[in-house]
């Protein structure tokens, strides 16, 4: 996998929960049903990409966040669990879609190219571990 | 509060950098030398590109990056204070027998069996270990599998280690163990609590499960019999080695011994920095306090014996038949041009730093051996094995590893009696070598 593919793909791991293209909900409840940590498997089925790599994201009042603060990335989960991921950067760009459903969530990701795609599974994680 | 602000911005930009090298630490610390440390390297590309990404672009659907929430990374509680003195007696609670500083001439020699017998070593390194899982599964499949009187394991050799130790029947765990995770099973990135780049909750959960009651009651049994299981780790706090006797923990049973006896080999193989410390609880004196332990190999990718015992001008004879060394890493350096980025430097200094010392005491145990009037074998990765790793643990390059290591076992001569030839100049450098000497 070319390099300058590579951090695109590290940031899919956080993108994986990322929403775009959602409004924002305005049920608060609903926006809640997905809150917490989530543990993020990136899978890498076609392409020279990484094979597997796991990541923390947070999911705050529907917003998605990185773990730590390391990924600038945002989103938000629709009241369903839809996800559809964007991930871009310097005008190369990778998606993901796929859906949140109790503790549990799974998709398929591609680089915009076709270069790389897989798939990604998430689990919901304690908050303290 | 604005200072109190302050510090927020700056401990937020310091976890986005700390998160960058993490990964890359802690894949290039558990990988051997040079190969492509792809997990970590894209996880600090990405963060350290985060500034370039741009809002809108890619359909214009890119949300801007959301408010900062309460970060998820607990407050480690403050240590429990204690002095080089309580520490040197310090002891677990209720096993007595679970530990002893590697150094201690002593101690080892009470801890070693009463009977003679084969050794078996298992050196660090990393997803390399898939080498010496599949040697030690070929021994078996060409009958010249030894039941070893000692055996011994540092980081990946620690992981190995108890499954060896139990007997051949453990072999298809093994293999499973060496062929079928991948990075997402060992640690995972964005989730540091302040002490390490990344998280190993994975691991910590993958050791768990394979620890089970059914092997504690070999390794117990076998230590019953007299066999002795050590795994080395590193006492930060006293930049001392110290050998646990896994089969004593073992033979004492309970949830308590478990648990040890998993913190020991999580710790074992515990890159520092990379990933997480484990503390472990400890008595000294009434007092009650926690360890700092990390990775085994800061002491030696192997051990054998205490280093003064090991030392070139020791008469110390090794109480064992014949000396086995099984080296989990790549000797032969690994030419890369190095990004002008922390991480990348560090995790190419530490790739040359490991071979280099594995090598240096291989030839210490070959003379250690020769002295002990015993045979010396050495089982290392064969030259040959080039192929490259698609990032961190990638199932496929350990498996090919594992496959190695599997022939290799099978075949007439796993093991050589001599140490390896020191690497020679990479073949790119010959011509220029003898340009040289002619024009000389």
């Amino acid at each position: 996998m070319s390099h300058f593919l590579r951090p695109i793909f590290a940031a899919a791991f956080a993108a994986a929960l990322l929403v775009a293209g959602y409004s924002a909900p305005s049920d608060a409840a609903a926006a809640g049903a997905y809150d917490g940590n989530w543990s993020v498997v990136i899978n890498t089925r076609r392409g020279d990409c990484d094979r597997s790599l796991r990541y923390s994201v947070r999911i705050v009042n529907n917003q998605v966040l990185p773990g730590e603060q390391s990924y600038r990335v945002g989103g938000r989960v629709s009241p369903s669990g839809e996800i559809r991921v964007v991930v871009a950067e310097a005008g190369r760009s990778a998606s993901g879609i796929g859906r949140l459903a109790g503790n549990n969530g799974r998709g398929q990701w591609r680089t915009s190219t076709g270069q790389c795609a897989g798939s990604w599974t998430a689990v919901r994680r304690p908050n303290n571990w | 509060m604005l200072v109190f602000r302050m510090n927020s911005v700056i401990s937020l930009r310091m976890r986005s950098v700390i998160g960058a090298a993490g990964a890359l630490l802690a894949a290039s610390l558990l990988l051997p030398s040079g190969l492509p440390y792809a997990a970590g390297v894209a996880h600090a590309q990405a963060v350290t590109s985060q500034p370039r990404v741009k809002r809108g672009t890619a359909a214009g659907t890119m949300k801007p990056a959301p408010s900062p929430a309460p970060s998820t990374s607990k407050e480690l509680p403050p240590r429990v204070p204690f002095t080089t003195a309580e520490d040197a007696v310090a002891a677990i609670p209720g096993i007595p027998d679970a530990r002893f500083w590697a150094d201690s001439e002593t101690d080892y020699a009470n801890a070693l069996p009463s009977q003679s017998g084969p050794w078996l070593i298992l050196s660090s390194g990393g997803a390399d270990g898939a080498f010496g899982a599949g040697l030690m599964t070929g021994l078996t499949a060409a009958g010249k599998r030894l039941d070893y009187q000692v055996v011994t394991g540092v980081s990946t050799g620690a992981l190995m280690a108890p499954f060896i130790f139990a007997g051949s029947r453990y072999d298809e765990k093994l293999r499973k163990a060496y062929t079928q995770v991948s990075a997402a099973d060992v640690f995972e990135a964005g989730s540091s609590t302040g002490e390490s780049f990344v998280n190993s909750w994975p691991l910590r959960d993958f050791i768990a499960k394979q620890i089970t009651p059914e092997l504690m009651a070999d390794i117990a049994a076998a230590h019953r019999a007299g066999r002795r299981l050590f795994v080395v780790t590193t006492n930060l706090d006293a930049e001392r080695s110290m050998v646990w006797n896994m089969g004593a923990i073992a033979a004492h049973g309970g949830e308590q011994a478990t648990k040890l006896f998993c913190s020991v080999l999580l710790a074992s193989a515990s890159v520092p920095g990379g990933f997480p410390p484990a503390m472990i609880d400890v008595e000294a004196n009434g007092k009650h306090f926690a360890e700092m332990h990390v990775d085994g190999g800061l002491g030696g990718q192997f051990f054998v014996a205490p280093a003064a015992l090991m030392a070139a001008t020791s008469q110390y004879h090794l109480p064992a038949s014949e000396l086995y060394v099984v080296v989990n890493t790549g000797l032969q350096p690994n030419f890369k041009v190095v990004d002008r980025f922390a991480p990348t430097i560090l995790t190419q200094a530490i790739g040359m730093a490991v071979p280099v010392d594995t090598r240096l005491m291989i030839d210490r145990a070959y003379l250690a051996a020769k002295r002990s009037g015993i045979t010396f074998n050495v089982a290392t990765i064969p030259t040959s094995f080039n192929m490259p790793s698609a990032g961190a643990f990638d199932p496929k390059y350990m498996g090919a590893l594992f496959k190695t290591g599997l022939e290799q076992g099978r075949g007439a001569n796993p093991f050589s009696d001599q140490p390896p030839p020191y690497p020679a100049a990479p073949a790119s450098q010959q011509p220029n070598r003898i340009e040289k000497t002619g024009a000389n």
